[in-house]
């Protein structure tokens, strides 16, 4: 492997650390009011959230390369804050992250806070807890694995993303050239050594984080049962 | 106990000259820094796959003698093209084709009077295992499926491709079925691993990808198709580019004689006047 693959390396972890840092507060509040909400909205959203799981990455690929590109209001409003175009940049990668790994975080969350009881919740109430006290002191406490299980989730599918970078990131060294993005340039270039060592290396770490989400899943029914 | 000051050794002609030489090296070396890092600059290069080599080679010579950094960029000139008109932040275009460049100048994208054929390119038809005395006529013989083309809709050897076989007996049907890769190094990546029996590849794909030791091939495995025109490269620089020093050296120092020897080494003719 070369410096680039390594940069290529680094630059997926970070974009995976900072989608996963940003999308849990962000998941978190949504989360909480998917479970707790009566209102007629909460299917549709509970929809939309859930979209990126059976949405072609390219189709949002696609949405955002047009929504965010410097010619479109979006875009060019982006453009005048920070200078830079948010289609083909690392800034744009990271939002594109976020929407796309959002079920990964908020699906995890929900069932977390869901088997917190109206009874825990009452409880505390009695006890003097406010509605902010009982999610603090109670709720986030008890949805411990939850959030475990979300940055794991999320971190594991921002670093398998390919479909949303090829299509609004482009193959940027050290802006856009993430892991998955550097293999399809190795097989391109016939150099299948490189692509060999780079898909192991994403085979062996999907199949980590998916067991660690398996083993903190067991261990929680094994805590239940005992 | 007593304690006083040490004496200070007197500074003798000889040390004090010793001083300002060091002095002197000290100064020259922060001035040739300061000068080298106004001038030096960094450009993004967006090159179509088959000229990506040529690319790495031209970059490192041009960073070899300038201050200058370069960052090479691979894919199909139509998806390159796209992805500019979308807003990436690339310096300058070496594309595939004159179309593209002359597209992005339209449009306002590259700087006027910027865009120039750089290179000629050449296509042949790789067929290993083929009959002997391989010409195009004989590829029927072959189903659509098992023979490889770049896609023509971003790849503009695929496009030369295509006009190639409309021009001899390939029926329009054969024609739809053939396979479709990204770009034009692919072709030689599916006919080197036996996904297609035959390609239609790019002579600089063939040379870069033998040098480097990843395919081999005999000469009777190929035919060139040099009755077809040659495939005009052309080059644009990007609007956003127009100041940067990097991307004007480059394109400079595309008609010197070190970079056009790259050029024929990787199997490129040079064209004599701007097309």
């Amino acid at each position: 492997m070369t410096a680039a693959d390594f940069q290529a390396v680094w630059l997926t972890a970070l974009l995976a650390g900072t989608t996963t840092l940003l999308l849990m507060p962000l998941a978190t509040p949504l989360a909480w009011w998917l479970v707790r909400s009566s209102s007629p909205a909460r299917s549709v959203v509970e929809a939309v959230v859930a979209l990126p799981l059976v949405l072609p990455p390219t189709v949002l690929g696609f949405y955002l390369l047009v929504i965010l590109n410097p010619t479109a209001p979006v875009g060019a409003f982006w453009v005048s804050i920070t200078g830079q175009s948010l289609t083909f940049s690392f800034s744009g990668l990271v939002l594109a992250s976020i929407l796309y790994s959002l079920p990964f975080m908020v699906q995890p969350l929900a069932t977390a806070f869901r088997s917190v009881s109206q009874e825990t919740l009452e409880a505390a109430a009695t006890l003097g807890a406010s509605p902010r006290d009982q999610l603090i002191s109670v709720v986030l406490p008890a949805a411990k694995r939850g959030f475990l299980t979300g940055s794991v989730l999320t971190f594991a599918h921002t670093v398998g993303e390919f479909g949303v970078v090829l299509m609004m990131g482009g193959n940027i060294p050290g802006e856009t050239r993430v892991l998955s993005i550097a293999i399809y340039e190795h097989v391109e270039t016939l150099n299948y050594d490189a692509a060999h060592a780079m898909a192991l290396g994403l085979l062996v770490f999907s199949f980590v984080s998916l067991w660690a989400v398996y083993r903190v899943a067991s261990q929680r029914v094994e805590v239940i049962r005992g | 106990m007593s304690w006083a000051w040490p004496e200070r050794t007197p500074v003798t002609p000889y040390k004090l000259i010793l001083r300002l030489r060091w002095l002197q090296t000290l100064s020259a070396s922060l001035l040739l820094l300061v000068t080298t890092c106004s001038h030096a600059a960094e450009a993004r290069i967006a090159v179509a796959s088959n000229f990506r080599d040529t690319a790495l080679a031209i970059a490192e010579q041009l960073e070899a003698t300038s201050p200058h950094r370069y960052q090479i960029i691979a894919g199909s000139t139509g998806k390159l093209a796209s992805q500019i008109i979308n807003g990436a932040p690339f310096d300058i275009l070496m594309a595939a084709d004159q179309r593209r460049p002359r597209e992005l100048e339209l449009r306002g994208l590259a700087v006027p009077g910027s865009v120039m054929t750089y290179a000629l390119g050449e296509m042949g038809l790789w067929w290993p295992e083929g009959p002997d005395a391989l010409d195009l006529e004989k590829l029927t013989k072959l189903p659509a499926g098992q023979v490889c083309i770049a896609n023509p809709a971003v790849a503009p050897y695929g496009d030369a491709a295509i006009a190639v076989l409309s021009a001899g007996s390939m029926d329009a049907d054969w024609l739809d079925g053939l396979i479709r890769v990204d770009n034009v190094n692919l072709v030689t990546g599916w006919v080197a691993t036996g996904q297609a029996r035959a390609g239609f590849v790019a002579r600089s794909a063939m040379i870069t990808a033998k040098r480097g030791g990843e395919i081999l091939f005999g000469t009777d495995d190929i035919v060139w198709l040099k009755d077809h025109p040659p495939i005009a490269q052309a080059m644009a620089v990007i609007t956003r580019a127009a100041d940067n020093p990097a991307a004007t050296f480059w394109a400079r120092q595309l008609g010197t004689g070190p970079i056009q020897s790259l050029l024929e080494r990787d199997g490129y003719r040079i064209p004599q006047v701007d097309q």
